[in-house]
């Protein structure tokens, strides 16, 4: 009807979406031990400790295999098992460093020294170290080449100065990876917390904590820093695993508030019906459900472009994913709140938890007003 | 994915063609969809395109040889979808027929019904229409009036006012819902008939769309004659067979997911066309950071249905809800289709009030049409809020709202 443009080609998913019965048995066993490692009444316990994830977490996730993901002895991540496990976690708003250390081994893996990798992923797949890369850092700066953080040659080694925020659980981790940038261009070092300013962060949300850091003058040896050629392909790898891993958790925000609320309206009666029966209630929790459906075909579309060559695709159906979701987590958990009514507003309706979760996720790696300029830059060019 | 020789083969060889017969547009305006054939011309035009397209092999990949079909072959009939719109080739005219007469038909047809209608209707020879709405009845379909009376020698005679009846003024058969049974239900008295258009007392009204165009009419039926052949399947199975053709329409059934993704992209690339070409201020409304912000968002959605529509058919992947995909399809992507015309006339700025006879209109005046007809998508086949209804009842399980 029109004369148009030529749209930028993403990659397309094959047929079955390559989901195969491994990939529904691992799905399948992580409901299992979610549904019964993992609890609202755990949520609330870990609410007050200082930690804010059992001990028995990570152990735990090591002997399910999920902490290898990040760092397959083949060098190829199988991102689709990442995606649903991440979106299984999301449902249940499991609290452990599982995510943010994935990443921070996948980064590792790709461009640490041999003595970096030996020194850390044995323990880190073991479950008895985390890692975490700060990508955030004030300002709502996140991308790489807008770093503030400095790193400055010093005789044969480095001087860094910068701060970092929303390190997710930063505050435990054993060490940190640290972007910076340097005269020669982006500098990546591996540092242990000790060394490191670190602060927790009080957030409204319980289940995923998260600190700040701050250094200034800090002086490091060769011996952190990761191998300057890999940095720039290991780090936009790193942001691009992180944003999927975020997309896919909340759509387990939505599937989980889709869950609580339509059961609600279910059960709770008004005007002598359940109030799923008036349309302004279901309608709103159609939406929600037509919202993760779609959101849902983005993540597994996009962690399938992960694994292939278009590497620009991939970007691009990430950012995609991420801005999905975010949105309908959103508005997921608005819907949720609003239709439980009184006890909605409350601590003993489990929603406030999800919709925490959401508001929390929500500014990470892009907000999607920069999520939004990015694909509009692939669409259209320019600014 | 890499094609297959063959279907590769089929891809190039079909490509040559359309590029060598796809016709110039006509000297008249073309409508926008079958839902908008309205003059003679239009129609002569559109089905001579059809007849032309299904002589050449490329029509009726879902239907067996011995119908006049080219055998069920899904790859072919998608890389054709594909294709069409590629080439930007006319729509089918027999829209009704093809996609939702058709297929059902196969399904409860009779051999002799199948032997006698399936190939005219691949080749724009007869065309159907769809007689469900009446005046009375349109969400709430079962309660429709329409009444059809078995003779003693078997034939049948239809009373009733049927309305909004897509392209009935060029149809020579009626896919049509009547009430034929006494003291059962409003379901079980329903029976699905294939009805001739030409019998005495059958009369045909147009009817004006909001934007002017026609397209729809009201069809009057006064003790009209149906053969006794006419009734497809049993007598009072009729709302059963009536929701397979609505599956059809709402695309529930596997119907490509490439095909979905190829509309998506014509579409989406018309937008960009607009944002790129329409200036503002001193440069493009493609420069501008709100309307960008916009666009991102139709194309991440976008996105997402024409992925949605391939991911439908991985069926082990959508075991926990295997109906929200089919369900929700007609719904998301029909408000989707509205909010980017929408986007595009507010894109226009004050020339999106220019219609299709103002020769300085932008684009022809395509926009404010499309945004006016989208609404057609909207409304029929299923209300957006009927479908929202289906899939919180069917999908999600909430009580059914009375
Ligand atoms: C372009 C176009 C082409 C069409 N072509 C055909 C055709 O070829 N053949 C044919 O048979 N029909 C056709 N139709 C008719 C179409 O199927 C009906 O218009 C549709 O089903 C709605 O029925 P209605 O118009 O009676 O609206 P109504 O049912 O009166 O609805 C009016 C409004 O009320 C809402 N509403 C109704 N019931 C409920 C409920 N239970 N819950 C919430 N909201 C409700 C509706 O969503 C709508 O917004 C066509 C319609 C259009 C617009």
């Amino acid at each position: 009807m029109q004369p148009r443009s030529p749209l930028p080609l993403l990659p397309l998913p094959p047929a079955d979406f390559g989901y195969s019965e491994a990939h529904a048995q691992i799905q399948a066993s992580a409901r299992r031990w979610l549904a019964e490692h993992a609890s609202a009444a755990e949520l609330r316990r870990l609410e007050t400790d200082p930690v804010g994830y059992a001990p028995s977490t990570l152990p735990a996730l090591a002997e399910l295999g999920w902490l290898e993901l990040g760092c397959p002895a083949d060098g190829a991540m199988d991102h689709l098992s990442v995606a649903l496990l991440a979106e299984e976690q999301g449902r249940r708003l499991l609290p452990s460093p599982w995510a943010s250390t994935i990443v921070a081994a996948a980064l590792l893996a790709q461009a640490g020294t041999p003595e970096q990798r030996e020194r850390w992923l044995p323990p880190l797949v073991a479950g008895q170290a985390t890692l975490s890369v700060a990508f955030q850092e004030p300002r709502g700066v996140w991308h790489p080449e807008q770093l503030r953080s400095r790193a400055v040659r010093q005789g044969d080694g480095w001087q860094l100065t910068g701060s970092k925020l929303a390190v997710a659980w930063g505050q435990r981790a054993d060490a940190l990876l640290l972007p910076t940038r340097s005269a020669e261009g982006l500098e990546l070092f591996v540092v242990e917390r000790g060394a490191l300013e670190v602060v927790a962060e009080a957030t409204i949300d319980s289940t995923r904590r998260s600190a700040r850091l701050g250094f200034t003058g800090l002086e490091l040896t060769e011996r952190e820093r990761l191998e300057p050629s890999a940095a720039g392909a290991a780090l936009g790898g790193a942001l691009r695993l992180a944003r999927l891993l975020l997309a896919a958790e909340l759509v387990g925000v939505s599937e989980a508030v889709l869950a609580l609320t339509r059961d609600y309206a279910c059960l709770r009666e008004q005007f002598g019906k359940p109030i799923g029966a008036f349309q302004a209630v279901k309608h709103p929790l159609v939406d929600v459900l037509t919202e993760l459906e779609l959101s849902r075909s983005l993540v597994l579309s996009a962690a399938l472009a992960c694994g292939g060559p278009d590497e620009a695709g991939a970007d691009t159906l990430v950012a995609m994913a991420r801005w999905h979701s975010a949105e309908g987590a959103l508005r997921a958990v608005q819907h949720g709140v609003q239709l439980h009514g009184g006890y909605g507003f409350t601590k003993d309706c489990d929603v406030h938890f999800y919709f925490k979760r959401a508001l929390a996720s929500r500014g990470l790696l892009g907000t999607n007003v920069e999520l939004g300029a990015e694909l509009a830059r692939r669409l259209f060019g320019g600014s | 994915m890499a094609e297959s020789d063959a279907l590769a083969e089929f891809r190039r060889t079909l490509r040559g063609w359309l590029a060598g017969n796809v016709p110039p547009p006509p000297p008249f305006k073309l409508p926008q969809t079958f839902l908008e054939v309205e003059t003679e011309a239009q129609f002569r035009w559109l089905q001579a395109w059809q007849q032309r397209l299904y002589d050449a092999g490329y029509v009726g990949f879902d239907v067996p040889e011995e119908y006049g079909g080219r055998g069920i072959d899904p790859a072919r009939q998608a890389i054709v979808a594909e294709e069409l719109i590629e080439a930007r080739a006319p729509f089918l005219v027999n829209f009704i027929a093809l996609h939702w007469a058709g297929p059902t038909i196969l399904l409860f047809g009779t051999e002799a019904q199948k032997r006698r209608l399936l190939r005219p209707l691949l080749r724009a020879d007869e065309i159907w229409c769809q007689g469900f709405s009446e005046p009375g009845a349109g969400s709430d379909l079962a309660s429709l009036q329409a009444r059809a009376v078995q003779q003693a020698d078997g034939s049948w005679r239809v009373t009733g006012h049927k309305v909004w009846t897509t392209v009935a003024h060029f149809a020579r058969w009626m896919i049509l819902l009547a009430r034929t049974e006494e003291g059962v239900n409003k379901y079980a008295s329903l029976s699905y008939f294939l009805c001739p258009m030409e019998a005495p007392g059958v009369s045909v009204q147009p009817l004006v769309k909001l934007n002017g165009e026609g397209g729809f009419n009201q069809v009057l039926f006064d003790d009209a004659p149906m053969p006794a052949d006419a009734l497809l399947g049993e007598r009072g199975q009729g709302w059963n067979i009536a929701m397979a053709t609505l599956m059809f329409e709402r695309g529930a059934a596997e119907r490509g997911g490439k095909e979905r993704a190829a509309a998506f992209f014509a579409q989406l690339g018309a937008l960009v066309a607009v944002a790129e070409r329409t200036p503002l201020g001193a440069g493009t409304v493609a420069e501008d950071p709100v309307f960008r912000q916009r666009v991102a968002a139709l194309w991440v959605e976008g996105q997402a249905i024409a992925l949605s529509a391939m991911r439908a058919s991985a069926t082990a992947l959508n075991a926990e809800r295997p109906l929200a995909l089919p369900l929700m399809s007609k719904l998301v992507a029909s408000e989707w289709a509205q909010r980017l015309a929408e986007l595009a006339c507010e894109m226009l700025g004050p020339e999106a009030a220019l219609s299709l006879e103002d020769p300085a209109a932008p684009f022809g005046g395509e926009w404010p049409r499309a945004f006016m007809n989208s609404f057609g998508m909207t409304i029929g086949g299923g209300t957006s809020q009927i479908l929202r209804n289906i899939l919180g009842e069917r999908v999600l399980g909430l009580p059914k709202s009375k």
